[in-house]
């Protein structure tokens, strides 16, 4: 029993980085622009297909087309925005909900009329194996996969912390009216906030495809587990993006060791509103 | 005034009621028909908290699921009458919408996560409902068949249930011709607009949202009980995510505001028929295709008309009563 | 209460946010009848004094009295049912509905009967000048139309007090001084005390017959416009503030 928990809990935390990886582009977006993208599991999805078919035709690893995806979703990010969410900015909270609701809905259906429910795994892949650490097995998909999402985080810490633009973006999430004032071009700061979390997306999507499947009906779940992620790190910044995805991860992992792991969805939507009965703010906000 | 104001609903009542008979009782278009009906009278009752107070709530189908097995439930092991267990449905859905509701109407918390918390409220129920032995349950729950019956409610063939959703449409239009001409209708107004502003009117903005999202939520619990009386059965994929959205969709598509009370059951009408259509004719080889056709229009109207197109039908009304009128000769 | 008599009474309020001071140690008196100017550099804690008088958010320290009653730290909507309304400095109209729709809104605050609300509503939109515009959405609205209509939905909720955060913002000279004069006829002829935040000089000095003069959250100065005006310690946060800049 210890066992299983042992290896469960190494899972869950391996997981919970990669889940953080997903949430944090969403994090970024709702940061700058606060608004939420209810088509961002679609998004996953999509961005999860997108390495299925390149690995396939271009005959690379799943983990290397990383490479080719991240830029592909920030082109997408950046057509998105232009298309869709520049136009909501500033309206009704109902039509900004509705609009990246409507998105959702699209995408997910759209998907599920051209590659149908059949679920579509990666041929080529160089990580893989597992290695032994103790009790514990750990693929090596899962480790590097963990390895790459805190890699990418730090990334963003540093982009937002060391770099013009990234502190640009950061003074635009704090107060856009003063940004405004100091001549940062709100609108564009959007766009790259927009496109950025894309790029994110496409980077996680690269690695979750190296030990996962890909269908239609993903879009939901990593929707999800993004939405809760963002509500607990508040306005915690990158590390209280990572710290609650672990947690999701770990809860995740206990749920799967003693309850039902097919109750998994349904344990996630009841920790996702006990959140926001109890603390609205996040766990980890300033404010 | 009142009389006046409900002018609209005695036209649409009267076109509604005909409308089985154009069709010759057939069972498929009656069917669909009632199906319209009963998406037309949710959208209504959504009108209340997603039109007037501007609150994207995406429960419905949480309330309905309650509101069915509640009325079921009481029917099956007691034998109550849904008489009772309609309302009573409606009340077990009000207490849950507070349950969930009530926290995110916090001062502050977005209008985002309680759209978040609303459909995921479905999916918990949902799963708690298949593991719920006792009264739910992975197997279908059928009504005991009482056909014939006004007691239970229980009827071959759709036509009945047809007409008492129609009354229920009615009462709901009336409802929200109610609230429109109220002191709450205007609070709620002044909520969706700017909650900063209507506090230091005098606006309590918490109390009004949770009159709104009660009102709403009993009404779609009634829904809900009628709804399991035309089905015939409970089973927890009553609790469709689906559904929710759809509600949502065809409220906000179909000008969800306070303006669009009467356009509503028109544009629900309209975009129904059109997605039947889509399944039927295209849905073989496109799968989902009527969903995709959600999808596109939602997203249209947002993004021609993200403050709303309660005012586009109300003006679009207005220029056919006045071509009516003019070719009347001015009589009006 | 008759003229002169204590109506609102702002007592050793001071507020934080984070590790900035916005107000520290405020007391202010506002009596019954009058008009109260206030004004200080950008960044004085003008709007925020408003903000915790009408409940929007609570002071660290201090009270807030109002006609003997302790209404700190009460949640606005109770502080309109009391008697004290306002405007915002970034107007918040209801873009959606009508003047008359905004208008009822406050009427709805004292008033239940729909006869009444109906008579009040009419009365207010007279009164500003509004009558024409009832029906027209706020979204159509010019920019002295919708400060027009701010004031005219905040009146109508029937207060004894009325703050009025740089209602001449934006507005031309004539302008201006239209709106003295309305404001003049809403303190006489519908006795409504009014405090006034204002940069437009010509319209705080114009209008106010006692100013209040904050400077980093501090009271620096009170006094009647003359005084003010010639006061030392105004004058250099004045000039401090510009050669700061």
């Amino acid at each position: 029993m210890l066992e299983l928990l042992l290896q469960n809990l190494v899972n869950g935390i391996l997981m919970g980085c990669v889940y953080a990886l997903v949430a944090l582009g969403l994090a970024l977006q709702f940061g700058v622009m606060d608004i939420i993208n209810f088509a961002h599991g679609e998004f996953v999805m999509i961005a999860m297909y997108l390495v299925y078919w390149i690995s396939l035709y271009l005959v690379i690893p799943g983990s290397v087309t990383s490479l080719i995806v991240a830029p592909i979703f920030f082109v997408f990010g950046l057509v998105v925005y232009k298309l869709v969410i520049d136009r909501i900015v500033g309206t009704y909270p109902l039509a900004q909900i509705a609009a990246t609701i409507g998105l959702m809905v699209l995408l997910r259906n759209l998907a599920l009329a051209a590659w149908r429910a059949q679920p579509r795994g990666l041929k080529y892949e160089v990580l893989r194996g597992s290695i032994s650490l103790g009790p514990v097995v750990v693929p090596i998909s899962r480790l590097t996969a963990a390895g790459v999402s805190i890699a990418t985080m730090l990334a963003l810490h540093w982009f937002l912390t060391k770099t013009r633009i990234g502190l640009a973006l950061r003074a635009t999430s704090d107060d856009m009216q003063a940004a405004a004032l100091l001549g940062i071009n709100v609108r564009k700061m959007f766009a790259v906030a927009f496109g950025l979390g894309c790029a994110i997306i496409g980077i996680a999507a690269a690695f979750i495809m190296t030990f996962q499947q890909v269908n239609p009906e993903a879009g939901l779940t990593w929707g999800l587990i993004s939405w809760i992620i963002v509500v607990m790190a508040g306005l915690g910044g990158v590390s209280g993006v990572l710290f609650s995805g672990l947690i999701l991860g770990v809860v995740e992992a206990l749920e799967i060791t003693f309850w039902d792991p097919r109750a998994s969805l349904a344990v996630m939507y009841s920790l996702f509103i006990l959140i926001l009965w109890v603390r609205p703010r996040g766990l980890f906000g300033r404010r | 005034m009142r009389v006046r104001d409900l002018k609209p609903i005695g036209v649409i009542v009267v076109i509604l009621a005909f409308l089985p008979a154009i069709v010759r009782f057939n069972n498929y278009y009656v069917l669909l028909l009632t199906w319209i009906l009963y998406y037309s009278t949710l959208v209504s009752a959504w009108n209340i908290i997603g039109g007037f107070a501007g609150q994207l709530d995406l429960a419905a189908a949480s309330y309905i699921g309650l509101g069915a097995y509640t009325m079921g439930t009481l029917m099956i092991r007691y034998g109550l009458t849904p008489w009772i267990g309609i309302p009573a449905g409606g009340l077990v859905a009000v207490a849950f919408a507070v349950l969930v509701g009530y926290p995110t109407f916090r001062f502050g918390l977005r209008e985002a996560w309680y759209a978040l918390a609303t459909i995921s409220s479905v999916v918990v129920l949902q799963k708690l409902f298949l593991v719920w032995e006792s009264v739910g349950g992975p197997e279908e729950r059928y009504l005991p068949p009482y056909y014939g019956s006004i007691y239970y409610l229980r009827f071959r063939g759709y036509t009945p249930y047809y007409y008492i959703l129609l009354a229920t449409l009615a009462l709901t239009l009336i409802l929200n011709v109610k609230i429109r001409r109220s002191k709450m209708g205007y609070y709620l107004l002044a909520i969706k607009e700017n909650e900063e502003a209507a506090e230091i009117l005098g606006v309590d903005v918490r109390k009004y949202k949770l009159k709104a999202l009660m009102t709403y939520a009993f009404v779609t619990g009634c829904i809900g009980g009628i709804f399991a009386l035309i089905s015939g059965y409970l089973h927890p994929h009553h609790f469709g995510t689906w559904t929710s959205l759809q509600v949502a969709i065809l409220g906000i598509v179909g000008g969800a505001g306070a303006g669009a009370i009467f356009s509503l059951p028109v544009t629900t009408f309209i975009i129904y028929s059109i997605s039947e259509v889509l399944r039927s004719t295209l849905g073989g080889w496109i799968p989902g295709i009527h969903l995709i056709f959600y999808g596109v229009i939602l997203m249209v109207v947002v993004l021609l008309k993200p403050e709303g197109l309660a005012e586009t039908y109300s003006e679009f009304y207005g220029r056919i009563k006045g071509a009516l009128t003019k070719k009347a000769g001015g009589m009006v | 209460m008759a003229r002169g008599e204590l109506l609102l009474e702002v007592k050793g309020v001071t507020k934080r946010f984070g590790g900035i001071v916005a107000l520290d140690n405020v007391d202010v008196e506002v009596h019954e009848g009058e008009i109260l100017g206030m004004i200080g550099p950008n960044g004085a804690g003008k709007t925020t004094l408003f903000n915790v008088v009408t409940g929007y958010y609570a002071p660290d320290s201090g009270r807030v009295i109002f006609q003997g009653k302790d209404i700190t730290g009460r949640p606005p909507h109770e502080i309109a049912k009391l008697g004290i309304s306002r405007t915002f400095q970034i107007v918040k109209p209801f873009l959606g509905l009508t003047v008359e729709d905004a208008v009822r809104v406050g009427a709805y605050n004292r008033l239940t009967d729909e006869a009444e609300v109906e008579r009040r509503v009419n009365e207010i939109l007279e009164f500003i000048g509004l009558d024409k515009l009832r029906d027209r959405l706020c979204r159509d609205l010019n920019i002295v139309q919708i400060k027009q209509t701010a004031l005219a939905r905040a009146l109508a909720t029937g207060p004894k007090l009325l703050l009025l955060d740089e209602a001449a913002a934006g507005l031309n000279p004539g302008e201006v001084d239209e709106l003295i004069n309305l404001l003049r006829r809403v303190n006489k002829e519908m006795g409504v005390t009014l405090w006034v935040v204002e940069h437009v000089m010509r319209f705080v000095m114009g209008l106010s017959e006692r100013i209040v003069v904050l400077h980093y959250g501090e009271k620096i100065a009170e006094g009647t416009p003359e005084e003010v005006a010639h006061d030392p310690k105004v004058i250099e946060a004045y000039l401090g503030a510009e050669v700061a800049i």
